[in-house]
Parts: C-alpha cells; structure tokens; sequence
C-alpha cells in the first residue's frame, strides 16, 4: 500500500515537471510557426534589413530594422548609464555599510524592483519626458534618451543585488588578511573585490539587457513610438512596444498579424545571440 | 601611500559616492512623487466603487481593477505553484543525474528569459484563439502563471535544498519513503518560505500588464462572475488612463493603490519570512 | 633589547573580558611562544598587538610600549607594516603568486620592476618557498598546497618589512611534513625578526621558542 502511494506521487511529480518542461518547447515551437507564416511571404532578410515598416501598405513595407536597431539602443543606453552606478553603489552597500543599514538598503532595492512596469512608464512620461521638454525645448520629450534613462533606473536594482552578493562574500573572505598589511580599504576594493566581481558583473549586465530588451510597457509609453531610424533625441520603436500596441488592431491570420509574431521571434533570437556571447566571455574569464 | 595610487584613490572614492547619491535620489524621488500625488486621489469611494463618468474612468473609483488584479493573481499563483513545486521537488529528491538537473535549470532560466510580451502573444495564441477560452480571466491567469513559473520554482528549489542534509540522511535511514518524507517533514519545514516565494511572485503577476493585454484585461468590465469572463487590472487601468488622457489624477490614484497593494504583499512575505527562520 | 613592552593590558569586547591586567615583555628577534587552553585570549593578544583587535569591534585598556612609544601614538596603518600577521588558515588571495607578494608593496608606492622582483625573491626565499614555485610565479596562488600556502602568506606578510612576526597558530591546518618545513623556516628567519607564535601545540613551542608565555584565564602565568 505504502509503495502504490509513493508510486502515485512520484508519477504525478515526473509529469508536472514535464509539462513544466514541454510548456518551454510549445512556447517557442508556436512563435515559430506563427512566424513560419510570414516568413514564406518575405524572406526574413528583407525583414530584418528593410527600413520601412508600414502595416497598412503592400507585404513588402514590413520591415524591422528600425525597430531592431531600436530596441538595441534604448537597452544599450540603459547598461550605459546603470551599470557604472549599479556597480559603484553594490561596492558602497557590500564594502561599507553595517547590517543595519544593509538590511534596511536591500530591502529598499526590493522595493525599486517590485515597482511594476507601467508605473515606472507612467512616472517617466509625466516627469522624464515633460522635463526634457521643459528644460532643453525639445518639440516632444518622448525619445530614445527618455528610454534610455528610465530603463537604466529599472535595471538598477538587478545589478545592485547581483553585484551586492558577491562584493560582500569576497569582501567577507579577504578584508582581514588585506587590513593586516596595513592596506587602506578602498586599495582592497580595488584590486581584489572588483576583479573578483567580474563574473557577477558580467551576469547582471546579462540580466539587465534580457530585461530591458524584453521590457514592454514602460519604454512603451516614453519612446514615441515611431518605427523610423533612432537617433538619440528623436522618438523610435521597440519590438515589445510595437507587439503590444499594433497586436489589438491585427486582423487575425492577416500579414500583419504573422509579422508581429515574426518580430517577437527575431526578439528571442537576439536575446539568444547575446545570452550566448556573454556565456562565452563568462568561460573565458575564468580562464 | 604615493601619488598615483591616491589619485586612482580619490577617483574610486568619488565614483562610489556619487553612484550612491544617485541611487538614493532616485528612490526617494519615485516613492515619494507616487505617494505624494496619489495620495490626494484616495479615498473610500476611490477604493470601493466602480468607474464612472465619460469617458469611463474619469470619475469613481477603481473596485473592479482591484478584484480583478487579486484573482488574475490567484489564477496565475495556482496555475504556476502545481508546476514549479513539482518540478523543486523533482529535481531536489528525485532527479538522479546531473545531466537532467542542468537541462532542467537551463530550460527554467529560459523561460524566465522570455520576453513578457512574448508571452502574451503566447496565450493570445493558444488559450483566447486556439482554445476558444477568449479573453478571459483564466487566459489572462495561465499567461500570468506561465511568466512567474520560473520566479517560484527557483526558490522553492532553493529552500528545499536548504533543509539541513542531516534531517534527510536521518529520514532515509530510517527507511521511510521519499513522497511521505516530503509531505511530513520538508514541506511542514519550508512552508512559510514557499508561501512567501509564491506571494512575492504574485506580487510580480499582478503588476504586469504585457502578459494581459491581449489575453483579459479590457478596459471596462464588472467584477468578473466566472473563469471566463473579462477583467480590469490595476495596470492595464493605468495604462489606459495614461495614456488616452483620462485623468491625471485618477491615474495617481491608482498607481499608488497598485503599489501600496504590492508593499503589503511585499511585507507579509517578509513577515512570513522571518517567522520561518524561527522554526530553525 | 624589549622591542614590545605590555603593562596590565585589559582586552575586552562589548562585556565581555578576555585579557585581565596582563604584563610581559617581548625581547627582539627573539622567537616568543605563547600557549595555553583555548579561547584564553591568545589570539586575542596577538590582534590587540597589530590594533586588529578595534576593527573586530573590541577595546583595551592598559599601556603598550612599541620600541618604546605607546603603542596608540603610531598610526594604525604604520603599525601593521612594522607588526605583521599569519592567521591560522592559509588564505592568499585569489591572483597569482607574484600579484600576492607584489599587492602590499605597490600600494606603499614601489613602482620600480626591479624593486619588486626583488621583494618577491627575498621574501619567497626566507619563507622557504622560492625553490619550489620560482618557475610558476605566475601561476594562482590558490593551485598550491596548503603547506605552500602558508608559507605563502608568511612572505606576504614580510613583504611590507615588518620588524615583529606575529603568528596565529599557523601550523593548525597543516600535517606533519609542512608544520615542520614552516618551523625550520621560522628559526631560520628569527635572527631579524621577533617573532611572537600562539600554538596549541606544547612540543612545537618547546622546540622552536627562546621564551615560552602560558597565557590561561587572561593573564600570563
């Protein structure tokens, strides 16, 4: 009796965590067929290096290079501008702060990262955008720049955190055979901490571009949305931004529709390729 | 020390500080523009009633938004918790080889990988299209789970590894089974931290708007009667009145519910944290 | 000659008193031994010796005479160039050998190649290592034995030119083979540095020390 018990569970564990698993598969197996649709009408070459993206002209005027290159700046962008800061404030939190302050900073940093993505996009609009109208003159404050900078404050707290953790371990395993040779703290930091840091470094730049290519709604509502040539003070488009607002209006089964599905696959494939280059230069470091 | 070493000094000290500054500012900056202005759009009625006005959103309240983000939250919480518990609890006491453990792991940080949006496309695909299930309160859930599923699997992972090895050397050898183990001595264990990885991952569901666009949220919808009717959420709310221009302050209004919601949730999981490490 | 003289040293840390009026003296390069019952304040001594002992959040009282100044009248970062400290577990840090000896001196400002690599050879020399790792100094530090370790963070610590050794129970860690290469390289070195060794170990003491201190209950016997 005891075994059938044990039989019957151990089954029902094994088929959740292979529905979990096949749940991965179906994901991506159903974006590509979706995608398959469009890409017999025009080659995925014409797709990702033509310039114009005009859903309401001919097939030939679906074309996401903008949108491609958009998406990349606005991430770049955001490592840019938050990795320095991230990383310089995970050496301050890891290095130099007693538990008190440790524990009342990481939970603040908790906090910045639960705050959901539309708010952030709404906070943007209203105080980003409308201060690069007022304080510069621009026509529209809604730009690559806008993006930029309100990503980099939701990347923040994934490299603080990421960062954070190592900084302290290595800190913790080092610091008094460092200060027993009379070496000033920050002499530490510099030679020993930060070159250890470099794996975790590297992985919260991966995190933080994975989230920021992949964010929707908050550059949504501050990029401008048009799908044009991106320079830093004009408006551009982002892939996730261009999925979400132009999915509703997508006839179903129509080019248009097969093409959104065809942007989110050309998506994951560039979170693929970078995920896959910082996995190389991660094995590298090591060695 | 000489020369050149203080100055790489100074640079590295000023760098540090000025990263810190800014950090600070900006979180004090955010909390408290979102408290300050949201504040003045609270009240009872705000919480309590529906919507009203035209266009619809400009006056009343935001009641249905909040109902409907609380069960897209408990659909997605169900919905992902059977999942990533079974696939913990599998790869923690049952799965034998490595091989199969970092299959498992690259495939789960995969799915935390996908792009939100992506999802939604997902399950605008499959569950309103394919599955004839519609816009929908259980589409827009399963859509939800499927983005958290790997946000709790992680750390129910975590916690059940970090039962002490003792306790389950000394509960084989006494020959008990691995399923009765599980049930009568590790998850007793980990439960208060499986509750609060579950909520915090709720948390997250319930602030996300992507996933749901497509799926359920509507602009406009009673307190949904059945899996299968439409919702409001709390996000995609926002997001509509940002961005159609309905009202300013009925938009502070709202992402100061939203993220006073998710504080509270934030806290009982810590509460419910701390508790845990009592019972070890 | 008394390189270090300690008069009713009290060490405490928050309540809690671990040394109580201790007095002894430390005679140059002479190698000193200090033993006696666990957690009796020996390790305690030695951080209170290299001002370590504020770092970890403890206090003393009572007067310590450096070369005959008080010991509160040189500069903390001074004082851990003039005493230097081997802990109980090897510990280089994660770079390779050279970066490990060449860390302090570059920090005091020795840009020079030359001065440098003569600091690594001196130090690898006396610490009894230099044959063995002469043509990997490159290589990481962490790759070496425990025994080699060791001895690497005995060079370390003489790379800043200490004039007083401190060493806490340095042997601990190590089999017989290494803690006896490590004695031998201590009474090889001893003629230029005083040395000052908590071991648990009573043969140890008996057979490297000039002078043997039991320190038991927070006060030397």
């Amino acid at each position: 009796m005891k075994n059938l018990k044990e039989n019957v569970f151990s089954l029902i564990v094994k088929l959740l965590t292979g529905i979990s698993l096949l749940l991965l598969a179906f994901i991506v197996i159903f974006i590509f067929k979706e995608s398959l649709v469009f890409f017999k009408e025009v080659s995925i070459f014409k797709f990702v290096s033509g310039r114009t993206w005009n859903p309401l002209g001919s097939p030939d005027k679906l074309s996401i290079l903008p949108i491609i290159l958009g998406t990349i700046y606005v991430s770049l962008i955001g490592i840019l501008i938050a990795l320095p800061i991230g990383v310089g404030s995970a050496v301050v939190l890891s290095s130099y702060t007693n538990q008190k302050v440790k524990r009342v900073a990481r939970s603040v940093i908790d906090i910045l990262a639960g705050i959901p993505s539309v708010v952030y996009g709404f906070v943007g609009l209203l105080v980003l955008v409308k201060f690069f109208e007022v304080k510069f003159s621009f026509a529209s404050g809604e730009s690559v720049l806008a993006g930029g900078v309100l990503l980099s404050i939701m990347m923040l707290p994934f490299i603080i955190s990421t960062c954070d953790e190592s900084m302290e371990k290595v800190y913790r395993d080092y610091s008094q055979y460092s200060s027993a040779l009379g070496v000033s703290k920050s002499y530490m930091i510099r030679k020993i901490i930060l070159p250890q840091s470099r794996k975790s470094i590297l992985a919260s730049i991966v995190l933080a571009l994975g989230r920021g290519m992949g964010e929707t709604m908050a550059v949504m509502m501050v990029i401008g949305n048009a799908p044009i040539m991106p320079k830093l003070l004009k408006k551009c488009q982002t892939i996730p931004s261009l999925i979400a607002l132009e999915m509703g209006m997508a006839e179903v089964g129509s080019l248009h529709y097969h093409a959104l599905f065809a942007s989110g696959f050309v998506l994951i494939i560039i979170l693929l390729i970078i995920n896959t280059i910082l996995y190389f230069i991660k094995k590298n470091i090591d060695i | 020390m000489d020369v050149s070493e203080k100055v790489k000094d100074y640079i590295f000290k000023i760098w540090i500080v000025l990263s810190t500054l800014a950090v600070v500012t900006v979180v004090v900056f955010i909390l408290g523009y979102i408290f300050k202005n949201g504040s003045k759009a609270i009240n009872m009625e705000f919480i309590f009633d529906n919507p009203k006005g035209m266009p619809i959103g400009s006056e009343g309240g935001v009641f249905p938004a909040i109902v409907g983000s609380l069960f897209l939250m408990a659909i997605a919480c169900i919905f992902a918790s059977i999942l990533a518990i079974s696939t913990a609890i599998y790869t923690v006491f049952y799965c034998k080889s490595n091989k199969i453990e970092s299959f498992i792991h690259l495939i789960v940080q995969c799915m935390a990988g996908i792009p939100s949006i992506v999802l939604g496309l997902f399950g605008y695909t499959l569950l309103v299209l394919y599955l004839r299930l519609g816009r929908s309160l259980l589409s827009a859930g399963i859509t939800l789970g499927i983005m958290i599923f790997p946000y709790i699997e992680v750390r129910v992972e975590k916690t059940l590894r970090e039962v002490n090895k003792f306790v389950v050397d000394s509960s084989y050898a006494l020959g008990v089974s691995t399923g009765y183990m599980i049930f009568k001595l590790i998850i007793p264990l980990c439960r208060t931290d499986i509750i609060s990885a579950i909520l915090l991952a709720g948390g997250f569901a319930m602030g996300a708007s992507a996933p749901i666009i497509l799926t359920g949220a509507v602009i406009f919808a009673p307190i949904p009667k059945s899996l299968s009717s439409p919702v409001m959420a709390l996000p995609f709310h926002l997001y509509i009145l940002t961005g159609e221009g309905i009202s300013l302050e009925k938009a502070y209004g709202t992402a100061l519910v939203l993220i006073i919601i998710l504080l509270l949730i934030n806290i009982i999981s810590v509460v419910l944290n701390l508790k845990g490490k009592e019972y070890r | 000659m008394d390189i270090i003289k300690i008069k009713d040293l009290s060490v405490s840390y928050g309540d809690k008193k671990v040394l109580n009026n201790l007095s002894m003296n430390i005679e140059k390069n002479k190698i000193t031994a200090l033993i006696g019952p666990s957690g009796c304040g020996k390790s305690t001594l030695l951080s209170t010796l290299n001002l370590m002992i504020e770092d970890n959040g403890g206090s003393f009282e009572g007067e310590i005479l450096f070369k005959d100044k008080d010991i509160r009248s040189y500069k903390k970062d001074d004082i851990r160039r003039m005493i230097g400290m081997v802990f109980q577990k090897p510990t280089p840090f994660p770079f390779s050998i050279y970066k490990n000896l060449t860390y302090a001196p570059i920090y005091y400002g020795i840009k020079d190649k030359n001065k440098l690599n003569n600091i690594v050879e001196s130090t690898l020399k006396k610490a009894g290592l230099y044959e063995e790792v002469k043509n990997d100094l490159n290589m990481k530090a962490t790759k070496l034995s425990g025994g080699q370790q060791q001895r690497l963070c005995i060079a370390r610590a003489l790379t800043v030119g200490p004039e007083v050794l401190l060493l806490d129970e340095p042997c601990s860690a190590l089999d017989a083979k290494n803690t006896a290469k490590i004695e031998e390289t201590l009474l090889k070195f001893s003629k230029d540095y005083t040395i000052i060794i908590v071991t648990h170990n009573l043969d140890q003491a008996k057979r490297i020390a000039d002078y043997t201190f039991e320190v038991s209950q927070g006060t030397v016997l």
